[in-house]
């Protein structure tokens, strides 16, 4: 009887300690909810009633010489994104924040397809052998810590590529490239190369100049740079679990920015993301949106959608060396059985670039084969493409499908899971081959699974997108055969179609040190080839849909990526 | 003496042999996945590159393929208390990955699990003892309502209507943006008023399997001849409800509450990306994504000994609340 009543004691004493840790729980919660109007009052925009709480977070906000502006961006970033702020790094960092905080030498223009100087002083110069590239900088630069900038620290930022491979991404010390980076006084670099090189350029963009002053203690292949010292026209401040904040470098050498501080939302998802633009609380984003709620959000006239074409083209990729793709005449057929424009607008919400059926971006310019994106001869036809089956001899079995010599039109379609956009548009793409006679069986698997299978060319058809550089040769140099590798070997390269012709290789040779009259030429012959050879089936260019709004700052430079940092050096508050 | 020696020598045995399990399963399951980080990262950051992904795997110590070795260092490093480096975030450790985001998770999903519990319970309880009331019918449709809806939807549902149309609480985020300048209190405010929607989120969501369980429970046990014989004797009908009803019908409810603590470091995936909520869940999920071996490891080795000690600790305590166990 007492040992029961002990334990009865015991009980009833733990259960009141779990009764009032909640409950001092519940009075948290509850006094915090009670302070919630206040918080808000207080000037925090993400609490505030719709798009007026930015308007009054700044407007209302702290007395004295007129409160900051602040600007909110917002994108997904997530928790393995700000582990590092070293531009050196692929991983553990969200690349789009060095454009703001540090330069390069140049910045590759997408929405113009142009170069456009940062850090250098105008463009650079050829030797007449075309050897040597001299950049004079611009020295009104400094570094945020107010250290002088000068050609010694161009320098270690390229030395640190060629003592790390690892980081050397674009491979500018490979064979045939970068010889020598050396300083020519405090305001001039030059650039020896071991051979032409005329996309060189180009590939300076890839490349944030980093402070030696700071760098040189450190291993840049390891080092997390947690406050970051660039060139850019914004300045480190702090990060947080929902921000990364900037404040304006008031010294920035191309003028200040007029925005006092750059906040940049962190969120986990595009859909929140795209509520918190329609809502007010952040003013746009670099580039992601959820693509299925564009239309709703243009509907207000606050918000728009900046489009341009990019690095990157979604495709259906295929493997060129197995039985009947090795076929021009099946690989065609694909070509034509995908209907580009549906994809455009039903797929991507019409967020996307219509891709050229000769690969190259029109981001290219001059560059791209401009006549082949609206050429018939590739535009979506249906009975076109089982004409061109039929005539190289294939025909109709039982089930509908096509045969020829005993290898029947049955391929698996490999696509990304978890990937709705993706999923949506590859059930269209397997549709329309279903309607030309050609059968799919599709196979879902993770991203990096479907890299791992193109690059071992363990694939038929395969739904991916390929980026390439800034650079039209290195671009079309997907095509090129040294760039590829028999079927259960890893490719070297993007190459991953095993598409080989002796044509395209000559030409690409060619033009890599060819004068810019001609590259043009040859490149159009490239690209010509590849649309008649279809070794790939395009789907579309993806560049940057960036949303934005309009109703609170002005000055966007729809010139340039409305948010990225060129632009938004010039936006204003009304 | 409530213990005997056997059985917590048992206990114990048992709990490392399945850590020994746990971390040996742990090691297998990334690598099964298929496609090794090295090349997807070099083909995602560097078009493929070859030389790339060599001076990449060299870095992640991927360049000895053979998983025997693999395992031996992981063994190794793991008895040094190391759990490596994380590939995603290379060059940060995995302990300091899972460090910054355990914090928010603690906060939310563990308040979320004892709250859900503790309200669960006394729905339970009531509606057990007033079974077939307004109050029982009610509760008992609404539970089975909640109990089929996923979690995401009612997190997406609340963010519309609590944040979205009536603005009471932020669209998501552990803080406010401006989280760095601001003084001691306003942090403390910023970060509860954060969490409160997530929070109120998954105790809506969990609450209803704990009513059930604990209604059904007590209905049984009510229906026991010694609740008769209390009755009888005139006990007060607070005791009979509690010490000798609830007391009872929460011995399963109790093995649940454990587990559930042993789950709590794990997150709440989708809660947290739905509420852009910086926890474990969400550094696991992206983890697997990134084929990130060491940071999936140190997350599922974390829930691993978690779990296994949250259940080492429900079995010592049983024989405290349940005499018949230790004495079996």
């Amino acid at each position: 009887m007492k040992r029961i009543r002990a334990r009865e004691a015991l009980w009833r004493k733990s259960g009141l300690a779990v009764v009032a840790a909640s409950l001092a729980g519940v009075l948290l919660l509850a006094g915090c909810s009670s302070s919630k109007p206040e918080a808000s009052a207080g000037g925090s925009p993400s609490g505030g009633q719709g798009a007026a709480s930015s308007a009054g977070a700044s407007g209302s906000g702290s007395s004295g010489s007129g409160s900051p502006v602040v600007y909110h961006l917002g994108e997904t970033i997530n928790p393995e994104q700000v582990t590092n702020f070293n531009p050196f790094l692929a991983t553990g960092n969200w690349s789009n924040l060095f454009d703001y905080v540090f330069d390069q030498l140049y910045y590759f223009n997408p929405v113009k397809g142009e170069l456009v100087s940062r850090l250098a002083a105008g463009e650079g110069a050829w030797s007449d052998d075309k050897k040597t590239y001299t950049v004079k900088l611009n020295m009104k630069a400094k570094w945020h810590d107010g250290q002088p900038f000068t050609a010694a620290d161009v320098v270690y930022s390229y030395e640190a590529l060629k003592t790390n491979a690892a980081l050397d991404r674009y491979q500018l010390w490979g064979d045939k490239r970068l010889k020598s980076v050396t300083a020519q006084g405090d305001d001039t670099v030059v650039f020896a190369l071991n051979d032409r090189f005329p996309s060189l350029p180009f590939y300076l963009t890839t490349v944030y100049i980093v402070p030696k002053h700071q760098f040189e203690k450190e291993n840049p292949a390891e080092f997390l740079n947690k406050t970051p010292i660039g060139t850019g026209p914004f300045q480190f401040d702090s990060v947080n679990e929902s921000a990364i904040v900037l404040k304006k470098n008031p010294d920035y050498f191309l003028g200040a920015p007029q925005i006092d501080q750059l906040l940049i939302d962190r969120f986990n998802n595009s859909s929140t993301l795209t509520l918190a633009i329609e809502k007010g609380d952040v003013q746009g984003s670099t580039g992601t949106v959820a693509m299925p709620s564009v239309p709703k959000l243009l509907e207000n006239p606050a918000n728009k959608l900046q489009v341009y074409p990019g690095l990157s083209t979604y495709a259906v990729i295929m493997n060129n060396e197995k039985p009947g793709l090795n076929d021009p005449a099946v690989r065609k057929a694909i070509q034509l059985g995908l209907d580009r424009q549906s994809l455009i607008e039903k797929g991507e919400s019409g967020g996307v670039f219509p891709a050229s059926p000769g690969f190259l971006s029109s981001v290219f310019g001059d560059s791209t084969d401009a006549k082949l994106l609206d050429d018939p001869a590739y535009a979506y036809d249906a009975n076109k493409a089982m004409q061109t089956l039929e005539a190289a001899g294939y025909k109709k079995n039982g089930k509908g499908i096509y045969a020829k010599d005993g290898k029947t039109l049955s391929f698996t379609y490999h696509m990304a899971a978890n990937a709705p956009a993706q999923n949506k548009e590859g059930a269209m793409i397997t549709a329309w081959l279903k309607a030309i006679g050609i059968e799919t069986t599709v196979k879902l698997v993770t991203w990096p699974e479907l890299t791992k299978l193109l690059m071992s060319g363990d694939y038929e058809l395969l739904q991916n997108g390929l980026t390439t550089p800034p650079d039209p040769q290195a671009a079309l140099e997907v095509f090129h055969s040294k760039m590829t590798a028999p079927t259960g070997t890893n490719t070297p390269g993007l190459n991953y179609m095993r598409f080989r012709d002796k044509d395209v290789d000559a030409w690409l040779d060619e033009a890599a040190s060819a004068d810019d009259q001609t590259r043009q030429e040859l490149y159009k012959k490239v690209q010509d080839r590849i649309a008649e050879q279809a070794p790939i089936a395009m789907m579309y260019n993806v560049g940057g849909h960036v949303p934005y709004r309009v109703d609170q700052f002005q000055g966007y430079d729809e010139n340039l990526p409305v948010t990225s940092a060129l632009s938004l050096l010039k936006v204003s508050k009304k | 003496m409530r213990y005997n020696s056997v059985y917590l020598l048992n206990r114990i045995g048992f709990s490392l042999v399945t850590l020994f399990v746990a971390a040996t399963l742990n090691f297998l399951l990334p690598r099964l996945m298929g496609g090794d980080p090295a090349s997807a990262l070099a083909s995602d950051k560097a078009l493929g590159s070859q030389q790339v992904a060599d001076a990449l795997k060299a870095q992640f110590g991927l360049d000895n393929p053979s998983l025997l070795y693999q395992y031996g260092q992981y063994l190794k490093q793991l008895l040094h208390g190391n759990l490596g480096i994380s590939y995603a975030n290379y060059p940060s450790p995995v302990i300091d990955v899972i460090g910054k985001a355990l914090p928010w998770t603690l906060g939310t999903v563990l308040t979320a699990t004892l709250l859900s519990y503790l309200v669960g319970w006394l729905i339970g309880i009531r509606g057990a003892w007033k079974s077939g009331s307004f109050f029982d019918q009610s509760t008992l449709f609404s539970a089975f309502f909640l109990n089929s809806v996923p979690f995401f939807w009612i997190a997406i549902i609340f963010i519309m209507i609590f944040s979205f149309y009536l603005g009471w609480f932020p669209l998501g985020q552990a803080v406010d943006p401006t989280y760095g300048a601001m003084s001691a209190m306003e942090k403390v405010r910023s970060v509860l008023y954060h969490a409160i929607l997530p929070v109120f989120t998954l105790i809506i969501a969990s609450l209803a399997g704990h009513i059930l369980v604990l209604r059904n429970n007590l209905m049984r046990v009510l229906s026991e001849d010694y609740m008769l014989l209390a009755k009888a004797k005139g006990l007060k009908a607070s005791r009979r409800k509690y010490a000798y009803g609830a007391r009872n019908a929460l011995l399963p409810s109790f093995t649940g509450l454990m587990t559930s603590l042993g789950h709590v470091i794990g997150g709440a995936i989708t809660t947290e990306i739905v509420f852009s909520y910086p926890g474990v869940g969400l550094v696991t999920f992206n983890a697997i994504l990134n084929h990130d071996y060491p940071l999936i490891q140190g997350a599922f080795l974390c829930i691993a000994v978690s779990v296994i000690v949250c259940n080492l600790i429900a079995d010592l305590l049983y024989p405290l609340i349940d005499p018949r166990v230790a004495l079996g």
